[in-house]
């Protein structure tokens, strides 16, 4: 008897233990909860180093000297009124502090162009601090900026061999009243884009959390959201989104600290959205011309095949590519289309790849 | 004795109780566990990615058969493809089989020389439980141009049987998918097929994802493979409808869809139909309105032959109806005069002579200009009602290029009215 | 003999209680649970997300073609509007946005995902909110339990469950997403709803508005509403709190403003900012700490120039927002923070002077950016007689009745001695071109 009845204290604890997901009242442990309470452990643990900047510029001066800069490929209605919708909005951006003594990683279309008045970084207590802009690289879209600090606390970052597509990763940065925590999660899209430049998110991306910091589950520093503007195709919010890992940080830190600043590699450019891999079209097709781009500027049309660039005859699109690689920015070319059973000669200076 | 038993009793307590207590605790062991399933399933499907250039597409057995949208794919016979693997991604060459551009397919066979290639398994569509998990795979923005390694989104499924943008039985996917991610796979998290994304609805000027991604499911896919398995030369298959059928327009219908006309000597008056007739199912769909009869009609080739269950008088009466072909293709056929009017779009017929549906619209054609977008329906042409696709090629052929011409379109049940400036075809 | 028994007894047992977890763990991972709990909750949720057709009395829609600025547009279907709305109580009542039941809406007809329709009476809108109360007949319903967006936090895991392209009735299908709370913040954008909103990266499309955001435990945390943020463009909701606030006094048929129990000078300071001339006894404005004489000089981040931005700014937020102050008291600057509360005028008087506004003879229902001598329209107050008379948003005001205006206290000087009633002619540039527009001034209200 007395077996019986400690076999059924027994039965009594060991059911207890089973795992706790009540389907009737829901309660704070369904499964939903528990993923929200990693993301909420995840992003506590670096919001001390999430800042808030406002880049002041002179509006009456442009933003950058080279009034030739391609413009963007955008809708439609865009297009119709291109003013509204190249201006940079206005309102602070995301940053993040990366040493006890102040120095600050943010993207570098944030504080892109010769017209910043002045840079005002608001830290997590509210204190404001004026900011010096020092160095950039504009292939990552790092630039670093220095406050004056003591004992600040920051970010230290981690390496990302360890991502892979499909694991977690949640977007940290500062809205538009310079104090609230904004938070964006997602998953990592691919650990290798943009050349070995970039990791790509599938995280929503805008101009307010541009600049800031990308952690994984465990709220590790992972590297800076980036690669965002009013040009980039991309957009805002489109799940399609970049970051700059920690190793490609580290790579330029030391210099960009100096001032020094990394220009863009400048890539020939044709302006074009190609037709690949179709076998049934001698040559290289021409989908579309995209507007504001050499190829629009010499005259190049939807759907004209290119046959011969710079000399060279062109079978597809691998060859258009290899031969547009030998070529320099602001070389003039000449190259032969095949348009309406008609061959046309055009001539083509060649542009800067944004 | 008793204390080697209240030893035991203790362990028995102490070791279950610990391990749920530390399973329920670690919210982030939980996160951790969740997102080593996904990345796994992810590098599970992968390798059967293909990646066409400006789109994707996804191989579905192990010989090589490609699936990918006829948007993607449908303006060639031949293709080289890439898949991933090496720093480039490996080549194959790969050729059309057929093609439905009605319905936005397209399918391929990859020259493997024999070897086997990865692939995934298609689901059965009908068995989508909205609020699954899904992922997608694809080159938006052409991010995958260098390696092949496709882009990886998440999101749920979002909604199921819907009718819009021209796709008549779509899975609508919150996991975000953008230009470039057309014909490329929606899987489920046991790795399989579930549709093929092929549309997104935008609400901002940049064309890109605000949450809605349409694709199609696999089961239309299925059909139209199964009924086409031995065309192989690239030709154009067809969608089916019930020719002579008119459905009352009235969304809100709670019973089924109502049958309005009946065109006299119609494969609609032989199979049956009578007016008043409220059909409430096809096969074993249930219809709940015109718009689900036609959606669901949408996912079954011409000929195919359906059991469709209506209301009489109060009582039910089962009708089999072989489908007639719903016309469609081009504006024009390849044989055109290039310096005609020409739009620039793909369209087919609006089943009920409604108008006609835009299917695609080419990119930078009088259309795109206009701000016309797939999925849009025609009304009205130069002030002439358009019924079918025969009345636009005629009032079309009235033009000239330069000629500017009002156009009453339909989207997403708005009425539209924009200005077309008509240009010479060229080569396009 | 029995000892052994028991003891290998209860081995099996501890086993038998461990395996499950074990075999568990490795079968039906977390993810699929994850997803599990996803579709059941969704589908549950979904039975209480409608579809909402209305008509507006009057005229057509006057939104432009393109959408404003922080504002998307709101869905027609052939004269009738469209969106979403919720029920959250089991007799029937159903809450949706103005933008979907605005407060001329007749016509009302509400769809359920299993093809029901039912016809709803409109029991009240709370235009600050952006709210709309509508009331069908039922019993029993499922419908969604008010959560308390207090009690949310940015990074959440959050839901919208609505109407996009109108898919609830022409699809029978609710539309879910699944994203986190991106942000909680002041919104102040070109929209209908300027105020405290929970942002979301989950979807947001036409016809999505007035839809339910839900929380990780399927409760209502915010209604759905078009604005945005202009640097994130990302979708926002109204937080349920303040809806709860003024949930019964819009049943009442009341109507409601925010109190605040201040009252401010009708000139600006000379060194900037606006003085405060009264506080009430016990008013929110005294329990936060604010005082006769201080000089408020932004709200929320917003500098305040001018008297009349300051009664806007105070105007257009709901009853229980939260107001960040930045003041000057003897020189020194300070952050005050105040929670409005309501001031509830119930349906038998007429015309109530709302407590805490101060007299402005007429106004022309807009506001104006001033930078360096451009004076660009940010915002267009909804009903007002700038919008009646087709100003826009970007317009840039160049002169008034003549007079060429270049600052704000340019346009102040004229509107001074202009009443409600009076015609003003304004010519602004737009696109390049310069245009005259004339606009009748209305009556504060």
């Amino acid at each position: 008897m007395r077996n019986v009845f400690l076999l059924l204290v027994a039965a009594a604890f060991l059911s207890g233990a089973q795992p706790l997901y009540s389907q009737e009242e829901v309660g704070a442990d369904n499964p939903m909860s528990r993923l929200q309470e990693a993301f909420r452990n995840a992003a506590d643990k670096v919001e001390n180093f999430v800042v808030s900047i406002d880049v002041e510029r002179d509006a009456s001066k442009p933003e950058t000297a080279d009034e030739e800069a391609p413009k963007p490929v955008l809708g439609r209605e865009a297009q119709k009124r291109p003013g509204k919708y190249y201006r940079r909005p206005k309102g602070p951006v995301s940053g993040i502090l990366i040493s006890a003594d102040g120095y600050i990683y943010t993207s570098w279309y944030n504080v892109r162009g010769d017209n910043i008045e002045r840079i005002m970084v608001t830290l997590p207590d509210g204190s404001r601090l004026k900011a010096q802009r020092l160095g950039w690289d504009e292939n990552t879209d790092i630039a670093v900026l220095k406050v004056d600090g003591k004992d600040m606390p920051h970010a230290e970052f981690t390496a990302t061999d360890h991502l892979k597509p499909g694991h977690f990763v949640i977007v940290v940065g500062r809205g538009d009243d310079r104090l609230s925590l904004t938070v964006n999660s997602g998953i990592v899209s691919a650990v290798n884009r943009l050349e070995g430049r970039a990791i790509q998110i599938d995280a929503a991306l805008n101009y307010g959390n541009t600049g800031g910091l990308v952690i994984d589950i465990d709220g590790k520093a992972l590297g800076i959201a980036c690669h965002v503007s009013d040009r980039a195709v991309t957009g805002q919010n489109s799940g399609v989104g970049f970051f700059t890992p920690q190793s490609k940080l580290a790579e330029n830190l030391p210099l960009m600290k100096k001032g020094a600043v990394i220009p863009k590699e400048k890539k020939p450019f044709l302006g074009v959205q190609a037709s690949d891999g179709a076998k049934d079209i001698e040559g290289a097709e021409v989908v579309r011309v995209l507007p504001n781009t050499p190829a629009a500027e010499a005259g190049m049309q939807d759907g004209d095949i290119v046959v011969e660039f710079n000399g060279s005859k062109i079978i597809d699109w691998d060859s258009l590519r290899e031969e547009i690689a030998k070529t320099i920015v602001g070389q003039a070319v000449k190259l032969k289309v095949k348009r309406a059973d008609k061959i046309v000669e055009l001539d083509l200076t060649m542009g800067e790849k944004p | 004795m008793a204390k080697r038993l209240l030893i035991v009793l203790i362990l028995a307590v102490i070791l279950p109780c610990s391990a749920a207590l530390a399973q329920e605790d670690d919210a982030t062991g939980f996160a951790r566990d969740v997102q080593k399933q996904l990345a796994d399933l992810v590098a599970k499907v992968s390798p059967a990615f293909v990646n066409f250039g400006g789109g994707s597409g996804i191989v579905v057995s192990p010989d090589g058969l490609v699936i990918t949208n006829n948007h993607v794919a449908g303006r060639s016979n031949n293709w080289t493809v890439r898949m991933p693997g090496g720093p480039n991604g490996k080549r194959f060459t790969a050729k059309m089989l057929w093609k439905d551009t009605t319905g936005d397919i397209a399918v391929l066979q990859l020259e493997t020389n024999g070897e086997k290639v990865p692939y995934i398994d298609m689901a059965d569509s009908d068995k989508i439980r909205v609020g699954e998990f899904a992922v997608a795979l694809g080159t938006p923005f052409m991010t995958a141009n260098e390696d092949s390694v496709p882009t990886v989104s998440f999101g749920i499924v979002s909604a199921i049987h819907t009718n819009r943008g021209g796709y008549s039985d779509a899975i609508q996917t919150d996991a975000p998918v953008n230009p470039g991610n057309s014909g490329g796979p929606l899987i489920n998290m046991k790795g399989e097929l579930l549709g093929i994304n092929g549309q997104i609805r935008v609400r901002f000027p940049y064309r890109v994802n605000t949450g809605i991604g349409l694709a199609i499911p696999t089961n239309q896919i299925k059909r139209f493979m199964e009924t086409y398995k031995e065309v192989k030369d690239g030709s154009v298959v067809y969608h089916g409808m019930v020719n002579g059928l008119d459905l009352k327009k009235e969304p809100a219908c709670a019973k089924g869809a109502l049958v309005e006309k009946i065109k006299k000597d119609s494969t609609a008056e032989k199979a049956g139909f009578k007016v008043g007739d409220i059909i409430t199912k096809v096969n074993e769909y249930d219809i709940y309105n015109y718009v689900r009869f036609h959606g669901v009609v949408g996912t079954y080739p011409e000929k195919s032959a359906l059991q469709v269950t209506l209301l009489r008088d109060g009582e039910e009466k089962t009708l089999a109806v072989t489908l007639d072909r719903r016309g469609g293709g081009r504006a024009s056929q390849v044989k055109s005069n290039p310096k005609a009017a020409f739009l620039g779009v793909v369209f087919s017929q609006v089943p009920n002579n409604d108008g006609v549906e835009l299917q695609q619209v080419v990119p930078n054609t009088p259309a795109d200009k206009a701000g016309m977008k797939a999925g849009d329906i025609i009304t009205e042409f130069d002030g002439k009602k358009i019924e079918n696709p025969d009345d636009i090629r005629k009032a079309l052929g009235e033009k000239k290029p330069g000629d500017k011409v009002k156009v009453k379109v339909q989207r997403d049940g708005e009425t539209l009215e924009l200005e077309v400036e008509l240009e010479a075809r060229g080569n396009r | 003999m029995i000892v052994r028994l028991s003891l290998a007894l209860m081995s099996v047992l501890v086993l038998a209680a461990i395996a499950p977890s074990i075999l568990v763990a490795q079968e039906d991972g977390d993810l699929i649970r994850l997803q599990e709990y996803n579709i059941e909750m969704l589908n549950k949720l979904a039975k209480a997300t409608v579809a909402i057709h209305c008509e507006i009395e009057g005229r057509k829609s006057t939104e432009p073609r393109i959408p404003r600025r922080g504002q998307m547009r709101r869905q027609q279907s052939g004269g009738s509007y469209f969106g979403s709305g919720v029920l959250i109580s089991a007799d029937g009542y159903v809450l949706t946005s103005t933008s979907v039941v605005p407060a001329k809406a007749k016509n009302i007809k509400v769809y359920f995902d299993d093809g029901t329709v039912k016809e709803a009476d409109l029991v009240g809108v709370e235009e600050r909110n952006n709210v709309a109360l509508i009331k069908i007949d039922g019993s029993g319903m499922t419908h969604l339990k008010l959560g308390s967006s207090g009690d949310a936090k940015t990074g959440d895991v959050a839901f919208t469950l609505g109407n996009p392209y109108d898919c609830i009735m022409n699809d029978r299908q609710v539309a879910f997403s699944m994203g986190v709370i991106s942000g909680i913040y002041r919104l102040r954008g070109d929209g209908d709803y300027s105020g405290r909103v929970i942002e979301t990266d989950a979807a947001l499309n036409s016809g999505s508005d007035g839809g339910p955001l839900v929380n990780a435990k399927g409760e209502l945390i915010g209604l759905m509403n078009l604005s945005y943020s202009y640097t994130k463009w990302l979708n926002t909701a109204v937080p349920i709190d303040q809806i709860k606030l003024i949930l019964e006094d819009i049943k009442d048929g009341s109507v409601i403003y925010p109190r605040y129990g201040l009252s401010i000078a009708d000139e600006t300071e000379p060194s900037g900012g606006v003085a405060v001339t009264k506080v009430s006894r016990g008013s929110p404005a005294r329990n936060g700490g604010l005082r006769r004489g201080d000089i408020i000089l932004e709200i929320d981040n917003l500098r305040i120039n001018h008297p009349d931005e300051l009664a806007e700014e105070l105007t257009i937020l709901p009853p229980g927002s939260e107001l960040a102050f930045l003041i000057i008291r003897n020189e020194e600057e300070k952050i005050i923070k105040i929670i409005s509360d309501k001031f509830v005028q119930k349906q038998e008087k007429k015309e109530p002077e709302p407590e805490p506004e101060p007299k402005v003879p007429g106004t022309i229902g807009l506001s104006i950016s001033e930078d360096q001598g451009v004076l660009q329209v940010t915002k267009l107050i909804p009903g007002g007689a700038a919008e009646d008379a087709g100003i826009i948003a970007e317009d840039i005001i160049v002169e008034i009745d003549g007079n060429s205006v270049a600052t704000l206290d340019d346009i102040a000087g004229i509107l001074k001695d202009r009443f409600a009633g009076d015609k003003l002619t304004v010519v602004v540039e737009r696109g390049g071109e310069r245009k005259e527009i004339e606009i009748t001034l209305k009556k504060k209200e």
